[in-house]
């Protein structure tokens, strides 16, 4: 029996299938998108979820076939997509664990968003079910990004890397705009007894939301692109095998360099890619949109703007980790942009009174958690916090949604109060997720979080310094969230009245999500200090990742104290209760204290709620400069153009099918812009080379 | 500096040149007489004329003339054929649709001439300039007969529609030409396909490789291939019903002759993969949304319209079956094609006979349900017509059957299973919509409102589809003769 | 081999800055500053004032007669390499230009038969 096993795994079916990872949802993103309206909500609630299911399932075979090769990498070749002299792309997906651990995030979580959304997109009123009018597109679009989202992570070149970046930034600002007849939404101002009143800017409308988001990545991007561009005219070469092998065959010397303060060619790659990963992964400057982004519904805001896409920059950085090795002094710049943006968000997430808005922040500190590792060098750690991340933020911001599905779209902490009582399961759950990500000892966040921390301190104790203040706020503003919301007496009673607990396709991934927030630390149980009291538990996620990493030099691996280690572990598993325990203080004991602080300190609550004015000091120096530039540049140019544009982009995927099958509609104009569209895609197909894979015959 | 005088074989040509002589014939006549209808006669029976020469030429030397830009080898020959009875064929028609529309000009006939002069050019051309007059003559001539009816809209926007797209079209072949061009140095098919074979590191260029593809785009616009097909239903549907016959066969047999040939020819052994992936996929494509928008249609000549666009997916297959691992293969690939253009403008020019018949002034007569009772009112007319529905769909035992059996059965042969499969779905979904045309005409005559008098069956018409319900049932029957004929269609 | 294409690449950077700069410039104000007056704004046409209606219907003939110029025009063109080795040529060159002309001639006829000429 174990022979079969044995030699069904050495035959690689799953590994040689991972294309099929992709494609699924891709089948399931055109089936939506093509018949979705026709099929009925029903089917396309079935289908999209299935299609993820699949695919995990299929990572799932993969994994384990990674995992029985030992983690040595393996390339699935699909066939050569550009060959144009010495430029060879293969279109092949590379699988290791690195790209398996990606592939299983985000297809398991993705599916369990997906059938929380199934319900979540759609309303329920007196026994009657009204699915959201683009229920299908939606749907679409969230097919569309876990196909686009694997596309990056499979993908065994950069440039494969940066259509699969591109791609799930296209997706994220189609699902940020989804409502794009909303407007923006205008928020009360935050009254202090016995003080002035702060006022709150109005929160931005889907569809600027999903423009801010698209143009802030747009400049990460270019950075990107350039750090790949920069990659090929420096090494001939853009996949990742002959790469890595070119690069740490001379990654010493790269590195002895750097650190004699010279600004060598790898490390100019690492800063161009760097500033790529600032703008996906929301860090200091480019984190603006993130916040923003929350205008989206829900499930996407759990599952692109929390547990996946914005990882992409972690991703790349753990994949390129030869590069970063070679750059220690790009290192230590993202190291840096990290432990400050993971401060400054934390800050900002401190008074937030948008449940959203402080998971948001919630998560760009956490990606400068993980910024903060991987610039030290600690790249598993990173991938282990980027992994319990997803579990335990997705359970918090589904726990959101359920919350705000329940309160009929409100999300503002000053009209809850007392939830608990009426949605236990979100409010369990809620706390679990919670607990992982104050780093409550024990949980999944801790085990994460404590690695960073150990690992910062022993490359820099001033940057843990700033992580663990950091992690004391994340406790505290977390629980403040918490008690604010599901503790103490309704704020609203008639809101109260009209909560109810969601249904179980709400209520059963987030359950999981929990039971994952909690137990993932067993993930990566820290083996120094088991090894240390006399247990021998071995790191599963540094095994298991161990063959991605590659060591430059021969510096021999030495470890912290274990008197330090476990003083280390002491202070933030301390610092984690004792903060819980003040938020407890100041919301459900005496609910005076942060009233009496937020006056004394009015200044700089005003300057906390109001995010330290970087939106508007970004409009002021950016936006509006640059908009009376182009309005100045469009004076004499078509304005039809523009509209075209503007309006092209922005109705999206689902209305082409619409649009083209209005095209035998007897305008000329029409049918040449579809034949050239097609001539577009025959000339494109033979210039690409025009060939397909094999098993298409 | 002596000149040297080509030799010119103007033997080889000569079916071209009766075509064109005739046009000027006609043209000149129609200065002189002010009956009109002689000059459809005058043309039917030039153009019989023009198929004399062709049988000695069946058996000629097949070299290439005129600087080796032309050649009259079987494969060009059993295209004048072909285009020698689609331009009779539908003159006949005519003759009773422009007389009964008061359209009777003596320029509809010269137009169908020059046409089919540019049609035989194309089929006979070995050099992508050539090649491209004989696009243009071919085109130009279709575009005023698209548009010949003046006093309908519909047929002034088919004839605008038509030369706009149509310019559009040309300017992506002509483009490729130049592309070609550049990268070979040569538009002569042959040299072009020496070259590729004598500078094999050339085979990846994809200069060349784009080139081909805006041939093959150029070439799709006029077959109306699925993308490029956007003009046809409003074309078809807006030309006179005569026009509409003659180009539907006519410029899609023209197309399809050029295509194979710089295929076979110049890309015979290079990139043969991409082109043949990229045929086969126009193929899919094409026949299948071909169908489907037929399948929605309540007006027969919009959905015989859309039918054309299915049939052009089927001759796709036939041409992404070239690249055959032998000789053999190769070579009933390409008969098989001739024999499905064959039958088809037996079968297809047989229909639009029928729908012209029934059409009357301003597009009426021409929705399904229009047909109902035609088996009382001219059982004759009904029953070709089921005929004609029969072999379109591909029902054995007539002429359409053999068609698709054969295209078909050289994509098997050439590993393209798959694709025959598709086609042969296809065929299957087609039938709904012409079976729903005999149901019309055979199953609804117990109704009490339906109109019931009798159709008059004027002389030409008659003709036309008694000879092409004869042949489409007597080659469907058997079939031998007509594919032996097709299998002399060798490239010289 | 895709150096081969650098040039090609080279004419499409120089191509695609010249027309932005060309575009662009008018739109610099310092360069162009926009001060509109009434005299400027007309609008003019090979040195005449414009006057009536840009949209209205020109008489047939004029379409006619221009196609006819140009038809004939290029046609005509032909004769110059005729006409430069016409001794070189000779009957060969003789006979085929007769039947070109013959085929002119027919096509003449045929319009001014149709009426191709008249101007009512």
């Amino acid at each position: 029996m174990i022979g079969n096993w044995q030699s069904v795994i050495d035959k690689q079916r799953m590994t040689n299938l991972i294309w099929l990872v992709i494609a699924l949802p891709l089948a399931g993103a055109l089936f939506n998108g093509i018949f979705g309206r026709r099929v009925g909500y029903q089917v396309v609630a079935k289908v999209a979820p299935t299609m993820v299911f699949l695919a995990f399932l299929i990572g799932l075979g993969g994994a384990f076939e990674t995992y029985a090769r030992h983690g040595k990498a393996q390339l699935v070749t699909l066939w050569t997509w550009a060959e144009i002299g010495e430029l060879n792309i293969p279109i092949s997906f590379l699988v290791d664990p690195l790209s398996m651990t990606m592939v299983l995030v985000i297809t398991g979580v993705g599916f369990l968003i997906h059938i929380y959304a199934t319900d979540y997109m759609v309303h329920h009123h007196h026994g009657e079910t009204h699915p959201d009018r683009d229920f299908a597109r939606f749907f679409t679009f969230l097919n569309l990004f876990i196909a686009s989202m694997l596309v990056l992570v499979l993908g065994d070149n950069y440039l494969m890397m940066f259509i699969g970046w591109e791609l799930v930034g296209a997706c994220s600002y189609l699902l940020i705009g989804f409502w794009h007849d909303r407007g923006d939404d205008p928020q009360p101002a935050i009254e202090i007894e016995g003080g002035e009143a702060v006022q709150v800017a109005p929160l931005l409308s889907p569809a600027a939301s999903g423009m801010k988001a698209f143009v802030v990545n747009r400049i990460g991007d270019v950075g990107f692109a350039l750090g790949v561009f920069l990659i090929w005219t420096t090494f001939g070469t853009l996949q990742f095998d002959q790469l890595f092998s070119r690069i740490a065959s001379s990654a010493e010397m790269y590195r002895e360099s750097a650190l004699h303060g010279e600004f060598t060619v790898i490390s100019m790659i690492a800063l161009l890619l760097f500033i790529g990963a600032m703008g996906k992964s929301a860090q200091i400057p480019l984190y603006v949109w993130l916040p923003d982004a929350m205008a989206g519904p829900t499930p996407v805001s759990a599952l692109i703007h929390a547990a996946t896409m914005v990882t992409a920059g972690i991703y790349m950085i753990v994949r390129s980790n030869i590069i970063y090795t070679s750059a220690p002094n790009v290192s230590f710049l993202v190291a840096m942009v990290g432990a400050l943006t993971a401060f400054f968000a934390a800050t900002i997430a401190l008074v937030q009174v948008d449940l959203k808005r402080v998971l948001a922040y919630s998560t760009v500190s956490q990606l400068g958690y993980m910024f903060m590792a991987v610039g030290v060098g600690a790249y598993t750690a990173g991938m282990f916090h980027l992994v319990t991340h997803a579990f335990f933020k997705a359970c918090l911001f589904l726990g959101a949604g359920s919350v705000m599905h329940a309160l009929g779209d409100v999300i503002d902490i000053r009209r809850m109060g007392g939830l608990r009582k009426k949605m236990p399961h979100t409010a369990m759950t809620f706390y679990l997720g919670g607990l992982a990500l104050a780093g409550f000892p024990l949980t999944a966040g801790f085990f994460s979080k404590d690695e960073i921390l150990a690992k910062t301190f022993e490359y820099s104790p001033m940057l843990w310094g700033i992580g663990i203040v950091t992690a004391g706020m994340t406790a505290f503003y977390t629980f403040r969230a918490i008690f604010l919301a599901f503790e103490g007496e309704p704020r609203d009673q008639e809101l109260y009245d009209h909560a109810h607990e969601n249904r179980l396709a709400v209520t059963a991934p987030l359950w999981i999500l929990a039971v994952l927030a909690i137990f993932g630390g067993l993930l990566g149980l820290p083996a120094p200090l088991l090894h240390g009291v006399g247990i021998d538990i071995p790191h599963a996620m540094e095994n298991w990742l161990h063959p991605v990493i590659q060591q430059v030099g021969h510096h021999e691996v030495h470890h912290l104290p274990f008197i330090t280690e476990l003083a280390l572990f002491l202070i933030s598993g301390f610092l984690g209760v004792a903060s819980i325990g003040l938020a407890y203080y100041f919301y459900i004991v005496d609910r005076s204290i942060p009233q009496n602080l937020a006056r004394s300190t009015h200044p700089i609550f005003a300057l906390l709620v109001n995010k330290y004015y970087i939106d508007e000091l970004y409009n002021t120096v950016f936006v509006k400069p640059a908009l009376t530039l182009s309005n100045t540049m469009s004076r004499g140019i078509d304005q039809t153009l523009i509209d075209g544009i503007v309006d092209g982009s922005a109705y999206g995927i689902a209305e082409l099918g619409k649009y083209l099958s209005q095209l035998q509609n007897g305008f000329i104009s029409r049918y040449a812009l579809a034949t050239f569209i097609g001539v577009l895609f025959l000339v494109g197909y033979f210039f690409l080379g025009g060939q397909f894979p094999n098993w298409i015959y | 500096m002596p000149i040297e005088f080509p030799v010119l074989n103007f033997f080889a040509l000569s079916p071209i040149i009766v075509v064109i002589v005739l046009a000027l014939v006609v043209m000149f006549m129609d200065m002189l007489s002010s009956d009109k209808t002689v000059l459809g006669y005058l043309t039917v029976f030039g153009l019989f004329g023009a198929l004399m020469p062709c049988v000695p030429l069946l058996n000629q030397t097949k070299a290439p003339t005129f600087q080796n830009m032309v050649v009259s080898d079987g494969y060009a020959v059993v295209f004048y054929i072909i285009f020698i009875v689609t331009a009779l064929l539908s003159s006949l028609i005519a003759l009773t649709y422009l007389e009964n529309r008061g359209m009777q000009q003596g320029e509809y006939y010269i137009l169908i001439l020059l046409s089919t002069s540019g049609m035989m050019l194309m089929a006979a051309s070995t050099d992508l300039i050539v090649t491209f007059l004989g696009l243009e003559i071919m085109s130009i001539a279709l575009y005023v007969l698209a548009g010949f009816n003046r006093r309908s809209i519909s047929s002034g926007e088919a004839g605008l529609k038509y030369f706009l797209l149509g310019a559009f079209a040309s300017a992506f072949f002509l483009y490729g030409v130049a592309f070609i061009y550049g990268a070979t140095g040569s538009t002569n098919i042959h040299e072009i396909g020496g070259w590729f074979s004598t500078n094999e590191i050339y085979q990846s260029n994809p200069i060349a490789l784009v080139g081909l593809a805006l041939l093959i785009i150029g070439f799709a616009f006029k077959v109306a291939a699925v993308p490029f097909h956007w003009w046809t239903p409003d074309v078809y549907h807006g030309a006179p019903t005569s026009a509409t016959a003659f180009m539907a066969v006519g410029a899609k047999a023209a197309g399809f002759a050029a295509l194979v040939r710089i295929l076979a020819i110049s890309f015979g052994g290079v990139f043969t993969v991409q082109w043949q992936i990229a045929i086969s996929l126009l193929a899919v494509i094409t026949m299948t949304s071909g169908n489907i928008a037929a399948l929605a249609q309540k007006d027969v000549k919009r959905m015989l319209a859309y039918s054309s666009i299915a049939h052009a997916g089927y001759l796709l297959v036939g041409v992404a079956a070239l690249p055959a691992s032998n000789e053999l293969y190769r070579v009933q690939a390409v008969s098989g094609l001739l024999f499905y253009l064959m039958s088809y403008a037996f079968m297809n020019i047989g229909a639009f006979a029928v729908v012209a018949l029934l059409e009357k002034q301003g597009k009426i007569g021409t929705k399904l349900s229009d047909y109902t009772t035609l088996s009382t009112r001219q059982p004759f007319v009904a029953f070709v017509m089921l005929l004609f529905m029969f072999s379109l769909t591909g029902i054995p035992p007539f002429i359409g059957f053999w068609g698709k059996w054969y295209i078909f059965w050289a994509a098997v042969d050439a590993n393209l299973g798959w694709l025959a499969a598709i086609g042969m779905i296809n065929s299957a979904i087609s039938a709904f919509y012409y079976l729903s045309v005999v149901v019309q005409m055979y199953m609804h005559t117990e109704q009490a409102d339906v109109e019931t008098t009798p159709i008059a069956l004027p002389a030409p018409i008659a003709i036309a589809v008694t000879v092409t319900a004869m042949f489409t049932l007597l080659f469907g029957l058997w079939p031998t003769p007509l594919i032996n004929l097709m299998s002399l269609a060798v490239f010289g | 081999m895709p150096t081969d294409y650098i040039p090609v690449l080279l004419f499409l950077g120089v191509t695609f800055t010249l027309s932005v700069v060309a575009v662009g410039l008018p739109h610099i104000p310092f360069i162009n500053p926009l001060r509109p007056n009434k005299a400027k704004s007309e609008v003019v046409e090979s040195g005449k004032l414009a006057y009536g209606d840009a949209k209205r219907k020109i008489p047939i003939q004029y379409y006619t007669t221009a196609m006819l110029f140009i038809l004939f025009d290029i046609e005509v063109l032909f004769f110059y390499p005729w006409a430069v080795v016409f001794w070189e040529l000779r009957w060969y060159g003789i006979m085929a230009m007769s039947v070109f002309t013959l085929l002119l001639v027919i096509g003449f006829a045929y319009e001014w038969r149709k009426g191709a000429m008249e101007w009512d």
